[in-house]
């Protein structure tokens, strides 16, 4: 008999079994569940008070008003206000309000722990898997399910291993090799299967830029990610004040694998996605840009503090290109805070950025700063479809936020290694 | 709620493969009720489509249907636009629960390429069988297991979790 891969013992641990197999479909026990204003109580609430249960666990459970937040509109309004009574009804202990991303809040606020399972109604709830987690998004509707049981069903899915290996040179982050592999693999290519991302490159980036290629995995349709724990994801947690509770699960040697990629990153370009689809992917020099009206530096995916910090590296003493604008916001108000304290905002704002609210904003295609007919972006989120973040008549590049920068201050897709 | 005593049948609007919830609904129409999402259905890939489907019509995508993000107002916008079933040859997986959660029924057919733009298509969700009647082709669809049928056969999760939890 092989070995098990890190999914099948998290899921054997949550579903109270001694092993499972691919396929097997099993009732797991959830241990933290998201749910956010875009695809929480104004769609699931009526149904839910219908049932007239309580909420399984208040203590692990976070709701977020995050995509609507703040509104710009009477029907984000609606949104917002549903979404707020409901949490004092609820009287919730855990409901943020314009504080951050949700996937950013689980992890910070130790809602992560490795070796466990965690539900979200959002597709990025694969972002656990850089905290050793298996997170799985499911719909409004089920999260009823979920609220009232504390359980979801799964298949038990197969498990694509993705290694990276070599010398992560500068100028190379999470959001180059994510887009690497995207181009490989394609949008479809890990499909009701979860991507082990893994290689000693890999474990060299911070906890932060790991979490970029765990909260992407879901640009692969991926079931959901994992990601080996180690001294620095020890250190992420102790910060959030997840010191102890939590036992590492690791894939075993002869753990059977759908695929294996295998990326040597010690001569990688910063890559990009061109528009309108997020494995259409060129190495930065590469890519001919017509001139950008639009940087955006946000999301739960390309706005975490290493990803400020990377910008303004970029931009400190420069200003961004005549007839271009700079976005950016930060995916919490935690980043936000130490982003300030450590100058990263100061040299951002000093190059020409607009700074916007701690929520979703433009990557959710809301708020201030949307694409209009014809417009260019380059952005540090994670997805580049017609209308994403506006209008369908839009272009959106995707790179990573150091990328994004160097593109700002050229007024072109660039090359952030020119100013480092 | 659908009629399970009535057979879903109506025109075949073909689609091709990866076609995200973005273009299913477009992400402008978030905040909208759900009484008003389904004036604005696959708007993002084909703007006629809200204005011309027919009741019971059936949609049939190719592989990884309803890809991208995991909002449901996806599905809610294809039933409340009246469409009967979603055929496909593959589907992501958040469309997929979140259609059986919402009781809209979603077929995976090894051979739903075979249907063609406006073929005349009967589905029976129970069944798992799709019926071309323009081609004269019956096609079998790969069948869910049990929990998820009590599901299919309540009419969505709310429905079924009534009856089992309360
Ligand atoms: S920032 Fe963008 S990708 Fe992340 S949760 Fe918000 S809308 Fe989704």
């Amino acid at each position: 008999m092989s070995g098990d891969t890190a999914t099948q013992k998290i899921l054997a641990r949550a579903s109270g079994r001694e092993r499972v197999d691919v396929g097997d479909i099993v009732w797991a026990k959830v241990d933290a569940h998201v749910m956010h204003d875009n695809q929480g109580p104004f769609r699931m609430g009526k149904d839910f008070a219908e049932l007239g249960l309580p909420i399984w666990n208040k203590d692990r459970f976070m709701l977020t008003a995050d995509h609507h937040n703040p509104p710009t509109g009477d029907s984000q309004s609606k949104v917002l206000n549903v979404t707020r009574a409901w949490a004092a009804e609820q009287e919730l202990s855990h409901f943020y309000d314009a504080e951050g991303i949700c996937h950013i809040l689980m992890a910070e606020k130790g809602f992560v722990r490795p070796g466990v399972l965690v539900t979200g109604t959002d597709s990025h709830t694969t972002n656990t898997g850089a905290l050793g987690a298996l997170g799985v998004a499911i719909g409004p509707t089920e999260s009823i399910g979920v609220l009232a049981k504390g359980e979801v069903w799964l298949r038990v899915p197969e498990t694509i291993r993705v290694q990276f290996k070599g010398r992560v040179p500068a100028g190379i982050y999470g959001k180059d090799m994510a887009l690497l592999a995207l181009k490989d693999l394609k949008v479809d290519g890990a499909e009701y299967k979860v991507l082990q991302f893994e290689g000693e490159a890999l474990m060299a980036l911070s906890v932060e830029d790991r979490m970029t290629l765990s909260n992407m995995a879901a640009e692969f349709s991926a079931k959901s990610s994992i990601i080996d724990v180690d001294e620095a994801t020890a250190e992420y947690l102790k910060n959030a004040g997840v010191e102890d509770g939590w036992e590492a699960v690791r894939s075993d040697e002869d753990a059977t694998y759908a695929a294996s990629y295998e990326y040597d990153v010690t001569d990688l370009s910063p890559q990009v996605a061109c528009p309108h689809r997020m494995d259409n992917v060129y190495p930065v020099e590469e890519v001919d840009s017509p001139p950008l009206q639009r940087a955006h530096i946000g999301s739960c995916t390309g706005a975490k503090l290493l990803d400020l910090q990377a910008a303004a590296a970029v931009l400190k003493g420069r200003r961004v290109a005549h007839g271009l604008q700079l976005l950016i916001a930060p995916a919490s108000k935690d980043i936000m805070s130490k982003a300030m304290a450590d100058g990263t905002l100061g040299a951002l704002i000093d190059a020409g950025g607009v700074l916007l609210p701690t929520t979703c904003g433009v990557c959710a295609g809301r708020g201030p700063g949307q694409l209009g007919d014809g417009e260019m972006c380059i952005s540090s989120a994670n997805r580049n479809y017609k209308g994403r973040m506006g209008s369908a008549e839009a272009s959106i590049y995707l790179a990573s936020a150091a990328t994004v920068a160097a593109s700002a201050v050229k007024g072109r897709v660039a090359d952030p290694r020119e100013f480092i | 709620m659908r009629d399970e005593t009535q057979a879903i049948e109506g025109g075949a609007w073909v689609f091709g493969d990866n076609v995200d919830t973005g273009y299913i609904m477009p992400s402008k129409y978030a905040s909208l009720p759900d009484e008003e999402l389904g004036a604005h259905a696959m708007e993002g890939i084909d703007p006629n489509f809200p204005k011309n489907v027919q009741a019971g019509d059936v949609i049939v995508g190719g592989r990884n249907f309803g890809c991208g993000s995991s909002r449901e107002t996806a599905p809610r916008g294809i039933k409340r636009a009246g469409v009967g079933a979603v055929i496909a040859r593959t589907f992501a997986r958040n469309f997929f629960r979140n259609s059986l959660c919402i009781g809209l029924p979603v077929l995976i057919c090894a051979d739903a390429e075979s249907i063609e733009q406006g073929d005349r298509v009967r589905v029976d969700p129970i069944a798992g069988r799709v019926e071309n009647l323009t081609k004269g082709q019956t096609l079998q669809a790969e069948p869910l297991p049990d929990h998820i049928m009590d599901m299919v056969k309540a009419g969505g999760l709310v429905p079924y979790l009534k009856q089992t939890l309360t």
